[in-house]
């Protein structure tokens, strides 16, 4: 059951995660309370399955997934900071919207109801290569997967190096932290968050294109199944700090990857598909600013 | 991240105006993949207030809305954002489910009784991990709530599937024997779809209404959900009330899904509650979190529900163009400056503010 292939599935699935995610930190630390990630996940992946479905090319679907991400958080961006609407009551409301859409859609455009499987989708190709293969570990976490896990991974480093090395992210989290010192110093909040929330968009639409269209190119409905959500629940944990979030991400995805790993045994497919959620209630009860401080009380005691 | 919610207060027009433009846009759309708008939305009318038949109809499906609504209501007066109504109601309802299948023996006026308590006490405990992490842990209840919805669907397909399956089902439909027949509620006339399950409903919105009116416990939950500082300073226990709201939210969830079962359904299905949480809330959001408010946004949405599920029978048009419509309500109820259609200077502004000057930024967040 443990044996080492079980590291690309936990890499596989925790790259949609990973990937909203870390859009949802820039809004996170540039102020910002986006959770519109569910629903856009959602559409980004129905309308990377549309776009692969009609243009067979996955180049083409990718970029539908991205912009929708974009159009959906421009259109929360609009709502939010231009019509004075409250973050979260827009955001719950356009998870509800975006799982109607997608729903709605299926049944106008591809007259489906419940999921589309056509042999015309095309899928994200996964990269293998005998090089990486051979290498140990670093072989069983990378080889055979989407161009889209490299990507994830590779930004989610990225985003460490942009948050705290460049001014840039140095203004994203002065408006995070202060926005009024952030704008007396000239820093542009409005347009700081505008970014971030184009960012937070286009990734939780690439995230919707792994989910439809590189695990098995297929649309269900409601196939993110509270990803976006976990994904959410991650970055509270992370407490915004992109390496922590790489962390508690993989292990949300091991958490998936049990669960289709257990699945295939005689346990209850139920308890196990409870798996990964249980992980996130779980979580919430582990103060990890505790578990610091009853360190550092020990290291006093040892002085 | 501030997951803070405070509701802000909603005036008639400005709802009656969201429900305008979201209805708009969604006859837009169906415009758009070439149906004859005037068509579908005359059988949505139909569906919805066509006749006695379908306005029993309407009122069928305002009625689980009345129960979730409030419980979201509720909450939201408390400060709290209760996202786990579907999981409440879940766990409450298969609660009460196994309740009804055991008890065969037990007169009806003391079976129904028991099943809503079960309920209760069932959705209240699902309803207190996530008031936990918020009042003990310092945590958001947002996180944990949403997570408990999925805990509690899997949670309840499987103590179905292994416990309580109807005999001659072999696990492909996951649903339980049927209650037993004194806790089943009959319909109020024959061919018609609404029981006496509405006036509980009627009798919930009427106590929440009694209990934010006239009554000091409601005076210290909108208290501490308005400003928690003055709250604390007026000798009111906000943490206390927090978890209270909660419990209470999660109650009525719990007990909107028992009446549900022994209204409708008479047993418990896996998924048989798709978005009933999820409605509520919505209905709570629409009806600004008051009494009254929150029982015509759920007559509003059960008619609307109504109204799909016949769109669906009589034309091609899918019935989540309902749950469209609805987000796209809050949507604007939301966000007000659209809704008043005075606010296209301030809107106007605000575009301006982003792409040019940044004198408003600071003051924005102010």
């Amino acid at each position: 059951m443990l044996d080492l292939g079980i590291l690309g599935v936990t890499m596989r699935m925790a790259t949609p995660i990973l990937l909203a995610g870390t859009g949802t930190l820039y809004n996170d630390r540039a102020g910002v309370t986006n959770i519109t990630l569910e629903g856009s996940m959602l559409l980004g992946g129905f309308f990377a399955v549309a776009c692969s479905f009609f243009t067979g090319s996955w180049v083409l679907a990718a970029l539908a997934g991205i912009a929708t991400g974009i159009i959906v958080s421009l259109v929360f961006y609009f709502l939010t900071s231009i019509c004075g609407g409250d973050e979260l009551v827009v955001g719950f409301s356009m998870n509800v919207l975006l799982d109607g859409l997608s729903i709605f859609l299926l049944k106008q455009i591809f007259h489906q109801s419940g999921s589309l499987v056509d042999e015309r989708i095309v899928g994200v190709p996964q990269i293998s290569s005998e090089v990486l293969g051979g290498i140990p570990i670093i072989g069983d976490l990378f080889n055979g997967q989407t161009w889209i896990v490299y990507f994830t991974f590779a930004f989610a480093l990225l985003t460490w190096v942009i948050l705290y090395r460049t001014p840039f992210g140095l203004k994203v989290l002065a408006c995070g932290e202060s926005p009024q010192a952030a704008a007396t110093v000239g820093v542009k909040v409005l347009r700081i968050r505008f970014i971030c929330n184009l960012i937070g968009g286009a990734l939780c639409g690439l995230a919707g294109v792994q989910i439809s269209l590189g695990f098995l190119s297929l649309f269900t409905q409601g196939m993110t199944v509270g990803r976006g959500f976990i994904a959410l629940g991650s970055v509270v944990f992370s407490k915004g700090n992109p390496l922590r979030l790489i962390a508690v991400t993989m292990f949300f995805g091991f958490a998936e990857a049990m669960s289709n790993r257990v699945q295939l045994m005689q346990l209850p497919s139920e308890l196990v598909l409870m798996l990964p959620y249980l992980a996130v209630v779980i979580l919430t009860f582990v103060r990890f600013d505790r578990l610091k401080k009853i360190k550092g009380m020990k290291d006093q005691e040892a002085c | 991240m501030n997951f803070e919610f405070r509701q802000n207060p909603i005036n008639v027009r400005t709802a009656l105006a969201a429900i305008f433009i979201g209805t708009l846009i969604g006859f837009v759309m169906v415009t758009l993949f070439g149906y004859n708008p005037v068509e579908v939305f005359a059988t949505l009318l139909k569906g919805a207030f066509g006749s006695a038949k379908n306005i029993a109809t309407s009122l069928r499906w305002a009625t689980p809305l009345m129960f979730t609504g409030v419980a979201a209501a509720l909450s939201f007066r408390g400060g709290m954002f209760n996202f786990g109504i579907d999981g409440q109601l879940y766990f409450g309802s298969l609660a009460a489910t196994i309740v009804g299948v055991i008890c065969t023996g037990v007169p009806g006026i003391i079976l129904i009784p028991l099943m809503m308590l079960t309920s209760m006490v069932c959705g209240a405990l699902w309803a207190f991990i996530p008031a936990f992490v918020r009042v003990k842990l310092n945590g958001s209840e947002i996180v944990p709530a949403l997570m408990m919805n999925y805990v509690a669907i899997h949670l309840t397909d499987y103590i179905v599937h292994y416990y309580f399956l109807a005999s001659g089902t072999n696990g492909d439909s996951l649903k339980t024997e049927r209650i037993a027949e004194q806790a089943q509620f009959s319909p109020l006339a024959s061919g018609y779809q609404l029981t006496g399950a509405i006036f509980i409903g009627l009798f919930v919105v009427l106590a929440f209404w009694w209990l934010m009116k006239k009554s000091k416990l409601g005076y210290g939950i909108s208290m501490s959900g308005m400003n928690p500082t003055f709250a604390r300073y007026g000798g009111i226990q906000v943490d206390r009330m927090r978890i209270l709201v909660m419990l209470l939210s999660g109650a009525l969830a719990g007990l909107g899904g028992a009446v549900e079962i022994m209204s409708m359904r008479w047993r418990f299905e896996s998924g048989f509650a798709p978005s009933f949480g999820n409605d509520g809330i919505l209905t709570a959001l629409l009806g600004s979190s008051t009494p009254l408010g929150t029982l015509i946004g759920a007559i509003f949405m059960g008619a609307l529900k109504s109204g799909s599920l016949a769109v669906e029978r009589y034309t091609d048009v899918s019935r989540s163009l309902a749950t469209v419509i609805q987000g796209l309500i809050i949507c604007f109820v939301s966000a007000r400056l659209i809704s008043k259609y005075i606010g296209f200077d301030k809107i106007a502004e605000n575009l301006s503010v982003l792409f040019h000057f940044n004198r408003k930024a600071g003051e924005k967040d102010a």
